[in-house]
């Protein structure tokens, strides 16, 4: 004979009570996101203002960006120091998360350094552990931040003495890093080319012929061998457009687009300062000087 | 059951809680590190460049410089000083150059990030860059490689193991009914879930985590399975002593669990123990245990080296100290200041300042701390009366010496070595008195031995006459200990270089090396004087000299056991009448005689087999006619001399009978 099994009243409303307990206490737990969303406010907000800090150079690139110019409730406080605040404020309340903190430190530091608070950048680097900082990127901008905070700072126009020596320790430590970072292509390229403007600026304000084609051979030289052979073929290939139906900008359009500009520079160094640079690659040689081998 | 299962109801809850605020954290964690971040690239400037600005500046020095007024002045001898300079500063160029050519001084920027969205706007009409996401993503750089091993995706997975670890041990009882597996299992979970696993960035710190809670937590939970072994009680309770007594003690626990010594000690070590030591010294055992474990900490602690070592050895260390108690009684354990905690004391710190220790094997730290403590054991005094005893001293120097040497090392395998040097302190440990007398008694006749050996290329040659030399040396000292005063050990090393030799030139076996050797050793203790004489040489050159007949011998008659036997024989004539043979000469002039004697008797031999001898008979007739030779029996050595032929029958047939 089978037997049903049923569950005395009593039994059900405690069992209820208990998953009612569990279920309160889930919904609470459920709600306890708040760390998370701060930082992706904390990230969305950095990134926003990076973008602002170029349109303030050229407000006519981005007509109608819609970027906010400054917080209503707190007039005569900028963005970026509302920005950077809430980083400090966040990091008061999390600082045993190493990680995260220091990850955060470098954001602070490169939000700063993009409105021109070259003090407070340097500040916040120091501040981030690198025993603590965990990719690629933010290793090597920790690495190279006192170059990144002197090339953001430096007169691109008046050039000492004592800055071109700076430079030139700058071209080295750039490279350093870059051999370092081949495996995450996003700021390998950055760097590459923030090293190529150095040279290329510097070739542009040396007096002497022979150390402006030193500086100029050691950028593009260097830069070139970022490109892959298919950037290459399409550098070659360009005659005004480059691609169409793109909906969104890969790495490596962005890598092609950006080298047209540096290799635009480039012409405008050799053509002022009339200077017979050795370039090693095929086709940057033909795009700069117009030679084929 | 109301309470149980409310209770059990909060702990999942407080498991979801913690879960829910750990698993925040490490996203925020994860937002904040691989986030993609918008980078600027600083405007440049553009115009004419230094070159450019130093050549109008020429010019315009030279084309003004007879003009009046000057309209350089005053500054025309400074600019003109600049000029003059091989690389003129830039900056001071791009100054004057601004104050000359005001018109010309047009240094337009150059701002790559516009560049770059005018082109994109150019080259992809089809991008909406008023599109917030699609401009931002213009810009993106992403993190890029991540150093840590273990990514974001484990980390999560490992957050929920150590939740639900952390719900296990918190609620073992509703899974497992047993009382002591409920105990072990949560000994092991509540230190598995201690740290926040999301925390470990690569593997190797977590497996080391995982391994040390099991053991720790095995260790927490001993009550549960020790029972009535009152031995492995004794030594786990040691080990949880220590590890609350120590400094880091979780992971000087960790690393002596992961010693090569530990299994052997619980499975021969404490198993011996229980068998045949009374339970009731186990307690003692605890205490000694507990207080070298302790002492050796701080010692580890600084030195790599040495804890790689003890992490190794501890077990053997303690299984020697077992198996010694075992041998000679309780008196290793008890009284105030047991036997056995002092040597192993002693033993460990000796250890812990030499330089080459760790190239001790298992075994040979067993039987020489075994050696150690027999001697201990049948004289007290040895480590009671001195602080810092240097006959333990140099009884472990001794052996890290021999087994340390270089070249000593390339001759032999790795377990040939072993295999000497073990036996060498296996039969110490058997004689304590060879350590009171000689401490350094292994690097005295082993060390020497192999060296001498050594220089043989093939390594199994080499270990058959260093085995065999040591053995039968050993063998011999311990029978007359006295011996350890005199050249003895330096004659059988003299000895055992010559049949390396001979065996390197192929004239003898690596087998019959190991029995002619083993044969010398006995022989020289016959007459240790006469053998001490001549420099040492007399006992290799009768060797040389049997083995330089025997290949000379067309008929083959000394060969194999004939060969060892023969040099065994006459070794004794040369012990008993040795001094009769050589009179006032050189050691060679021996070799010459027993060559024409040997040389003669064998001629004598290949007509008498099968008249008056075979040639088990050869090695007692040969060793008799060099007996009589030394008496003066024999005037004329000649074997168709008529006198000698007969002496020569004479004496087979008085061996055949």
């Amino acid at each position: 004979m089978i037997r049903l099994q049923t569950l005395s009243p009593i039994t059900v409303r405690r069992n209820i009570s208990i998953i009612g307990v569990i279920l309160c206490l889930v919904a609470v737990a459920a709600t306890g996101c708040a760390t998370q969303g701060q930082v992706i406010e904390i990230v969305n907000q950095s990134n926003e203002l990076m973008l602002i800090s170029m349109i303030d150079m050229n407000s006519s690139v981005l007509p109608g960006a819609g970027l906010p110019s400054g917080n209503p409730d707190s007039p005569g406080i900028e963005p970026w120091e509302e920005a950077s605040g809430k980083i400090d404020a966040f990091i008061a309340t999390h600082s045993d998360q190493k990680t995260l903190v220091s990850a955060l430190r470098i954001r602070q530091g490169m939000l700063l350094l993009a409105h021109g608070e070259y003090n407070l950048a340097r500040a916040a680097f120091e501040m981030a552990d690198p025993v603590h900082l965990r990719t690629a990127r933010d290793t090597a901008l920790y690495n190279l931040r006192e170059h990144l905070i002197w090339w953001f700072e430096q007169d691109k126009t008046i050039v000492t003495t004592d800055n071109f020596k700076k430079g030139e320790i700058a071209l080295v430590k750039f490279q350093e890093e870059i051999d370092k970072i081949g495996e995450s292509p996003g700021i390998r390229d950055y760097l590459a080319e923030m090293r190529a403007y150095i040279a290329l600026q510097m070739a542009l304000r040396m007096t002497a012929e022979n150390k402006a084609t030193e500086y100029f051979e050691d950028g593009i030289n260097k830069y070139a061998m970022i490109f892959t052979n298919a950037d290459l073929n399409v550098l070659k290939a360009y005659k005004g457009v480059l691609g169409s139906g793109r909906h969104e900008v890969t790495l490596e359009t962005r890598r092609q687009i950006r080298g047209l500009i540096v290799i635009k520079k480039a012409k405008d160094v050799i053509k002022t300062q009339s200077i017979k640079p050795d370039i090693k690659n095929e086709i940057f040689r033909s795009l700069i000087l117009g030679q084929a081998s | 059951m109301i309470a149980s299962n409310v209770a059990m109801a909060l702990s999942i809850a407080r498991g979801i809680i913690k879960l829910a605020g750990r698993a925040d954290r490490l996203l925020a964690e994860k937002v904040g590190v691989t986030s993609d971040l918008i980078l600027t690239m600083p405007t440049l400037t553009g115009g004419p460049g230094g070159i450019q600005m130093t050549k109008e500046l020429k010019n315009c020095v030279e084309e003004t410089k007879n003009k009046t007024p000057d309209p350089l002045s005053p500054n025309r001898w400074k600019i003109e000083e600049l000029l003059k300079q091989p690389e003129p500063d830039p900056a001071q160029i791009t100054k004057w150059y601004g104050l000359i050519f005001p018109e010309r001084a047009i240094f337009p920027v150059l701002d790559p990030d516009s560049e770059y969205i005018k082109n994109l706007k150019n080259l992809y009409p089809e991008l909406d860059l008023k599109d917030k996401d699609t401009r931002a993503a213009a810009f993106y750089i992403g993190p890029g490689k991540d150093h840590r091993q273990i990514g974001y995706a484990w980390r999560m997975a490992m957050l929920v193991l150590d939740v639900v670890a952390e719900f296990g041990a918190e609620n073992t009882a509703l899974f497992v009914r047993d009382e002591k597996i409920r105990s072990i299992i949560q000994g092991v979970l509540e230190r598995f879930s201690k740290p926040d696993f999301e925390s470990y960035h690569a593997w190797s710190p977590f497996l080391r985590h995982a391994l040390s809670s099991t053991l720790n937590g095995v260790l927490d939970a001993r009550q549960a399975y020790q029972g009535d072994d009152k031995w492995l009680t004794a030594m786990l309770g040691a080990l949880a002593t220590v590890r609350e007594k120590a400094e880091d003690g979780d992971n000087y626990i960790l690393g002596l669990f992961r010693g090569k010594g530990y299994p052997l000690l619980i499975s021969e070590g404490l198993s011996v123990a229980a068998l045949t030591l009374d339970h009731n010294y186990a307690g003692d055992f605890e205490k000694i245990v507990a207080d070298v474990l302790k002492e050796a900490a701080p010692l580890v602690k600084d030195n790599t080296n040495f804890r790689y070592f003890f992490q190794d050895h501890w077990g053997d260390l303690l299984r020697a100290g077992l198996c010694s108690a075992e041998k000679h009684g309780p008196k290793m354990l008890e009284e105030k200041s047991p036997l056995l905690r002092e040597t192993l004391l002693v033993i460990v710190k000796e250890l812990s300042t030499a330089t080459d220790a760790q190239l001790l094997s298992q075994e040979v730290v067993f039987k020489i701390t075994y050696a150690a403590l027999g001697a201990v054991s049948s004289n007290p005094d040895l480590i009671l009366d001195d602080v810092e005893p240097e006959w333990l001293k140099k009884l472990i120097s001794s052996v890290i010496e021999t087994v340390g040497n270089q070249g000593i090392r390339k001759s032999f395998s790795k377990n040939g070595l072993e295999a000497i040097v073990s036996s060498a302190a296996g039969t110490m440990a058997e004689y304590p008195e060879l350590i009171i007398k000689e401490p350094g008694l292994v690097q005295k006749l082993v060390g020497s031995t192999l060296k001498a050996v050594g220089s043989l290329d093939n390594c199994l040659d080499a270990e058959a006459i260093a085995s065999a030399a040591v053995k039968a040396s050993l063998e011999v000292v311990v029978r007359n200990p006295d011996l350890l005063d005199t050249r003895y050990p330096d004659l059988l090393v003299d000895c055992a270089k010559r049949l390396a030799a001979l065996v390197a030139s192929k004239k003898i076996s690596r087998i019959q090396a190991a029995d002619i050797v083993t044969a010398a050793a006995e022989a020289m203790v016959l007459n240790p004087v006469l053998f001490a004489e001549f420099e040492g040489k007399l006992a290799g050159e009768v060797v040389e000299t049997v083995v330089e007949v025997a290949g000379g011998d067309h008929a083959k008659l000394i060969a194999g056991a004939t060969l060892v036997e023969v040099i065994r024989l006459l070794l004794g004539t040369v012990a008993s009448r040795g001094r009769r043979l050589l009179g006032n000469d050189l050691v060679t002039e021996l070799g010459n005689r027993l060559t024409k004697v040997l040389d003669a008797g064998l001629t004598c031999a290949v007509e008498e087999l099968g008249y008056h001898m075979d040639v088990s008979s050869l090695p007692m007739v040969l060793s008799g006619l060099v007996a009589a030779f030394a008496q003066g029996d024999i005037t004329v050595v000649d074997p168709n001399d008529p006198q000698f032929m007969k002496l020569f029958t004479s004496l087979a047939d008085h061996t055949a009978a």
